[in-house]
C-alpha cells in the first residue's frame, strides 16, 4: 500500500472544549489508484488529507497511524517527515489563487520545492519546471514563469499548482477539492490532465470532493465520511446504486440527478 | 502615475493651508501683531518695531504678507531670530544634526525591537510569550516618554554612571554614547505600535494557504517565514515604521528637553519660552513638511512592494 | 510626544478572558480609589499640598512620609493626591469641550453632507498634517502658557477626531430603517438627531472617549512637563515630574518616580477599562 491510514483519531482542544475532528478513520490508497473521499464540508476530509503530511496544529491530540510508502508519518523523525513531504506525497489546495504566493513569480513558486527544499540548482529546476508546465498543457511556459499569479486565470493557476506538486516526483497526490474553485469547463480540462498524469506516472491519488458525480465517475474506490468517521466504502461505479449507509443515501438524494441539471454545482464564482 | 500626481497635489494643497495656519496664527494672538511679535514690552523700541515690520511686511494685506513670507521660506530664508539675532535657517542648520542623529538611532532601535518582538509574538501566537510581549509593550507605551527618559538617566547615568547625563556629544562614537539613552526613551513607545502591527500582519499571512502549501512540501521553517510570511507582511509593517519615523522627526521635543540635547525640538521649546516667533514658525513648518513628505513618500512607495497593487495602478 | 494614538494599542486579543476580567476589575477598583482620593484630598492627605519642611527634604518613603518628600520637603503622597484633582479634571474638561464640538459637527456633517461635510474633511486633513502635539504647541506659542490654554488647545485638536468618529457612526445609524420611517412621518431632522441618533451613538462613543481620556491625560502631563500647562504651585503630575527632575542628578528618584508611576498606572487602568467598556457597549449596541 502506498498510503495506509489506520484508526486515525484527532482531537483539538480550544478554550477547554474538546472537538473530536477525526474518529478512527481507516483508509488506503494503492499505487496507480484513484480513491475518492466524499462528505459534506466539516466532515473531516481535509483534516484527514493534511494529517498525511502531519499538517495539524501542535495542540492536536492524535492517535492511530499513517503510513506513506512504508514510513510511519506520525512518529517519523524530522528527516523522514521531510522526505515524505518533499518527495513522497504532495498536497494540492482547493484555491490555486490562495495556494500561490501572490508576490512571487510563477517560476519562483513552481521551482521552490526543487531549489529551496531539494537543493537542485536554479537552472536545472527551471528546466524541470518548464517541462512540467508543458506536461500540464500550458503554452508559452517561459513567459508564464515570469508572470505573477494575478496575471493568470484560475484554471491556468491550478495547472501550475499541479505542476508544482509534481516537481518532487511524488508517488501520492492529495487533491483537496482541487477543481472545486474552477468553472465547469476548466474543471473538466484540469481533471483530464490530472488523469493523464496519474496514468503516465502510476500515481496514487486521494481525491477529496463534495461532488458525488465527480467521485463516481473519476474514482476507483470511494470512502464516504460523516462527522469524522468513515461510514462507508464503495466502488466508484456503485456509489449511486450500492450505498448501504443511511447518510450516504441522504447525501445522494440531495444531489440533482444527471440529465436534469448541469453535472456539477461547483463553488466557483 | 495619475495616482501619484493627485497624491502629490493633495500634499501640496495641505501644505499651503497648514503653512498659512502657521503664519496667520500670530493674528489670532491678543493685541496687535507687532506687540505679539516683539513679546517683551521692554523691547518695544522704534528700531525693533521697524525691524519687525520689515521682516513681516506688516503694512501689506495678510495674503500678501503670507505670500512674501512663504516665498522667502521656500528659498530657505525664514527671517531672523529675535532672540539670537541670527538667521533662523542658520540656527536650524546647527540644531538639525543632533535631532537627526537621535531619530536615526531611535529608529534603528524601535525597528529592530518592534519587528523582532512582533515576529516572535506571531510565531508564538496565543502562547505565554505572545501575551507577555503584548502586555509588556502596551504597558511601556503607557508610560510618558519624559518619565522613561528620567528613569533611564537616574539608573544608567546617575546610579551606574554608564552614560552621560545630558548633551548630544561630538564625533561619531561620543554621539552614539550620548544619544543612547535618549534614543531608547524615544523608541519605547514606538516598539509597542510596530510590534503590534508586525504581529497582526504576520498572523494574517501565517493563515494563508500558500504558507501551508510551502510547509506541506517541506520548506524549512526559517525559509518559510522569510519567503512566505515576512515578504508578504512587509507592506503594513513598512508603512507603520515610516509613519512612526515621520512623527518622530517632529516629536523629539520632549526627549530633547529631558536630556538637554540642543536639537530642533529644544529650539522650539526655547523659542516659545522667549517669544521668538520667527523660530517657532520655522520649526513648525520644518516639522509639518518633513511629516507630510515622509507620509506621502510612503504612500507612493508602498505599491511598489506589491505586484498586485502595481498592476491595478497600471490599469487605472 | 507620541503622536500615534495609544488607542491603536488598546485592543489586546491575545490575553485570555479570565485574565481580562481580573485586569478589568483591578483597573476599575484602582481608578475608583484614585477618584475618591482626589475628591477627598483635603481630608485624606496627611499634609497640605504645599507644606514645606526644610528639615525633611528628599526623604525616601517611610512612616512619616508614605512616598517620601521632594527638594523642599513637601510630602509627595499628599501632593500626588491633591494633584490628582487637576490631573484628572484637565483631561475631563478637554474631552467635554472636544465632545460637544465634535459630536455636533460630526452629526451635522453626517446629516447634511454637502459643504459642511467637505469643510470637516478639509479641517481634519490640515489637523492631521500637524503630527503629535504640534498644533497645540502652536496655539500655546500664540496665546501663552497655562492650563486653560493647554486644555482648550488640546480640545481643538481632539474635536475633529471625535467629529470624524461621530460622523462615521452617525452615517451608519442613519442608514437604519427607523430613520426613514420617522422622516416620512415628517419628523424634523434636529429632533431626530437629538432624540434618537445621538443617544444611539453614545455607547460606542463612550468607549472611545475613555481611551481618549488616557491619551489626553498623557498629553496634558507632557505639556505641563514642558512648562506649557499647569504652573507652580500646582501639583499636577506632569509638573511634579518636571520639578523632581532636578533631584535626579543628585540621586533622588522618588520625586520623579512617584508622579511618573501615577500617570502610567492611571493611563494603563483607563485603557483596560476603556477597551472592556467599548467591547461590552458595542456588543449591546449591535444587538
Amino acid at each position: 500500500m502506498l498510503l495506509d491510514i489506520d484508526n486515525l483519531s484527532l482531537t483539538i482542544t480550544t478554550n477547554g472544549i474538546s472537538h473530536q475532528i477525526l474518529d478512527k478513520v481507516s483508509l488506503s490508497v494503492d499505487a496507480g489508484e484513484v480513491v475518492g473521499l466524499v462528505g459534506e464540508s466539516g466532515s473531516g476530509k481535509s483534516t484527514t488529507a493534511r494529517a498525511v503530511l502531519k499538517l495539524y496544529p501542535e495542540t492536536a491530540a492524535v492517535g492511530g497511524s499513517i503510513t506513506v510508502g512504508g514510513t510511519e508519518v506520525l512518529s517519523a523523525s524530522k528527516d523522514e517527515l521531510h522526505r515524505v513531504r518533499s518527495s513522497e506525497a504532495a498536497l494540492i489546495h482547493q484555491d490555486p489563487r490562495a495556494a500561490l504566493n501572490p508576490v512571487r513569480r510563477i517560476g519562483d513558486s513552481l521551482t521552490e520545492r526543487l531549489v529551496h527544499v531539494l537543493g537542485v540548482s536554479r537552472a536545472d529546476a527551471a528546466a524541470a519546471g518548464l517541462e512540467l508546465l508543458a506536461a500540464v498543457g500550458i503554452r508559452q511556459p517561459e513567459e508564464r514563469m515570469r508572470q505573477y499569479p494575478h496575471e493568470l486565470s484560475g484554471g491556468m493557476l491550478q495547472r501550475v499548482v499541479i505542476a508544482a506538486a509534481l516537481t518532487g516526483q511524488p508517488k501520492l497526490l492529495l487533491a483537496d477539492e482541487a477543481t472545486s474553485a474552477l468553472d465547469v469547463t476548466t474543471q473538466a480540462e484540469v481533471l483530464a490532465i490530472l488523469r493523464d498524469l496519474q496514468e503516465q506516472r502510476g500515481l496514487g491519488v486521494l481525491l477529496i470532493t463534495h461532488d458525488l458525480h465527480l467521485a463516481a465517475a473519476y474514482c476507483d474506490r470511494v470512502y464516504v465520511m460523516y462527522r469524522g468517521q468513515i461510514v462507508e466504502e464503495l466502488r466508484g461505479n456503485d456509489l449511486f446504486h450500492g450505498a448501504q449507509h443511511e447518510y450516504t443515501r441522504r447525501l445522494l438524494s440531495a444531489v440533482p440527478a444527471i440529465g436534469h441539471l448541469p453535472k456539477t454545482e461547483s463553488r466557483a464564482s | 502615475m495619475i495616482r501619484a500626481a493627485t497624491r502629490i497635489a493633495g500634499m501640496i494643497l495641505t501644505l499651503v493651508v497648514s503653512s498659512f495656519v502657521i503664519f496667520a496664527a500670530m493674528y489670532a494672538a491678543p493685541g496687535d501683531p507687532v506687540t505679539f511679535l516683539i513679546g517683551n514690552p521692554e523691547n518695544m523700541t522704534p528700531e525693533r518695531v521697524a525691524e519687525v515690520k520689515a521682516q513681516y511686511n506688516l503694512d501689506q494685506p495678510l495674503i500678501v504678507q503670507y505670500g512674501l513670507w512663504a516665498s522667502q521660506a521656500f528659498m530657505g530664508n525664514f527671517g531672523t531670530s529675535f532672540q539670537y539675532h541670527q538667521p533662523v535657517a542658520e540656527l536650524m542648520a546647527t540644531r538639525l544634526p543632533a535631532t537627526l542623529a537621535l531619530v536615526a538611532m531611535a529608529s534603528v532601535l524601535f525597528i529592530v525591537a518592534g519587528v523582532g518582538l512582533g515576529i516572535l509574538s506571531a510565531l508564538r501566537q496565543g502562547k505565554r510569550t505572545d501575551s507577555t510581549i503584548t502586555a509588556a509593550t502596551t504597558l511601556a507605551a503607557s508610560v510618558p516618554s519624559f518619565v522613561i527618559g528620567l528613569l533611564l538617566v537616574s539608573i544608567f547615568s546617575v546610579q551606574l554612571g554608564w552614560f552621560p547625563v545630558s548633551g548630544a556629544g561630538e564625533g561619531f562614537l561620543d554621539r552614539l554614547h550620548h544619544l543612547a539613552l535618549p534614543a531608547v526613551a524615544l523608541a519605547v513607545g514606538a516598539v509597542a505600535i510596530v510590534s503590534r502591527v508586525t504581529r497582526q500582519s504576520m498572523v494574517e499571512q501565517l493563515s494563508m494557504d500558500h504558507v501551508e502549501a510551502a510547509r506541506s512540501f517541506g520548506l524549512a521553517p526559517a525559509k518559510l517565514i522569510r519567503r512566505h510570511v515576512l515578504r508578504n507582511a512587509w507592506g503594513p509593517i513598512l508603512t507603520m515604521v515610516a509613519l512612526v519615523v515621520a512623527s518622530m522627526l517632529a516629536g523629539t521635543v520632549v526627549v530633547e528637553s529631558v536630556f538637554g540635547i540642543s536639537g530642533v525640538g529644544k529650539l522650539l521649546v526655547d523659542a516659545i519660552n522667549t517669544h521668538d516667533f520667527p523660530v517657532v514658525q520655522a520649526v513648525l513648518l520644518y516639522m509639518v513638511i518633513t511629516y507630510m513628505v515622509v507620509t506621502t513618500l510612503v504612500d507612493l512607495v508602498h505599491p511598489l512592494l506589491d505586484p498586485r497593487i502595481k498592476a491595478k495602478d497600471k490599469k487605472s | 510626544m507620541s503622536s500615534l494614538s495609544t488607542s491603536t494599542l488598546a485592543s489586546t486579543p491575545v490575553i485570555g478572558k479570565k485574565k481580562r476580567d481580573v485586569a478589568y476589575l483591578l483597573s476599575l477598583g484602582f481608578l475608583m480609589v484614585v477618584v475618591a482620593a482626589a475628591l477627598l484630598a483635603p481630608w485624606v492627605a496627611p499634609y497640605a499640598a504645599n507644606a514645606v519642611d526644610f528639615t525633611a527634604i528628599w526623604q525616601a518613603p517611610g512612616a512619616a512620609h508614605l512616598l517620601g518628600t521632594d527638594q523642599v520637603g513637601q510630602d509627595l503622597f499628599s501632593r500626588l493626591i491633591h494633584g490628582a484633582r487637576e490631573s484628572l479634571l484637565g483631561p475631563l474638561a478637554l474631552l467635554a469641550l472636544a465632545t460637544v464640538f465634535g459630536v455636533t459637527i460630526g452629526t451635522v456633517a453626517a446629516w447634511n453632507g454637502g459643504w459642511i461635510d467637505g469643510l470637516l474633511a478639509r479641517i481634519t486633513d490640515v489637523m492631521f498634517a500637524f503630527p503629535g502635539l504640534l498644533f497645540v504647541v502652536l496655539v500655546i506659542a500664540v496665546f501663552g502658557k497655562g492650563p486653560a490654554t493647554a486644555i482648550v488647545a488640546l480640545a481643538l485638536a481632539y474635536a475633529p477626531v471625535i467629529a470624524k468618529f461621530t460622523r462615521s457612526l452617525a452615517l451608519a445609524e442613519m442608514a437604519r430603517p427607523y430613520v426613514d420611517a420617522y422622516r416620512v412621518q415628517g419628523v424634523g431632522g434636529f429632533f431626530l438627531c437629538v432624540r434618537y441618533i445621538i443617544p444611539n451613538l453614545t455607547p460606542p462613543l463612550l468607549g472611545y472617549l475613555v481611551v481618549l481620556f488616557g491619551e489626553g491625560l498623557m498629553s496634558l502631563a507632557t505639556l505641563s512637563f514642558l512648562g506649557f500647562g499647569a504652573q507652580p504651585p500646582s501639583s499636577e503630575w506632569g509638573l511634579m515630574v518636571q520639578e523632581g527632575q532636578s533631584g535626579i542628578i543628585q540621586g533622588h528618584i522618588w520625586p520623579t518616580l512617584v508622579p511618573g508611576a501615577a500617570i502610567a498606572a492611571v493611563v494603563v487602568a483607563v485603557n483596560v477599562v476603556g477597551v472592556r467598556l467599548s467591547d461590552r457597549l458595542n456588543s449591546r449596541f449591535e444587538r
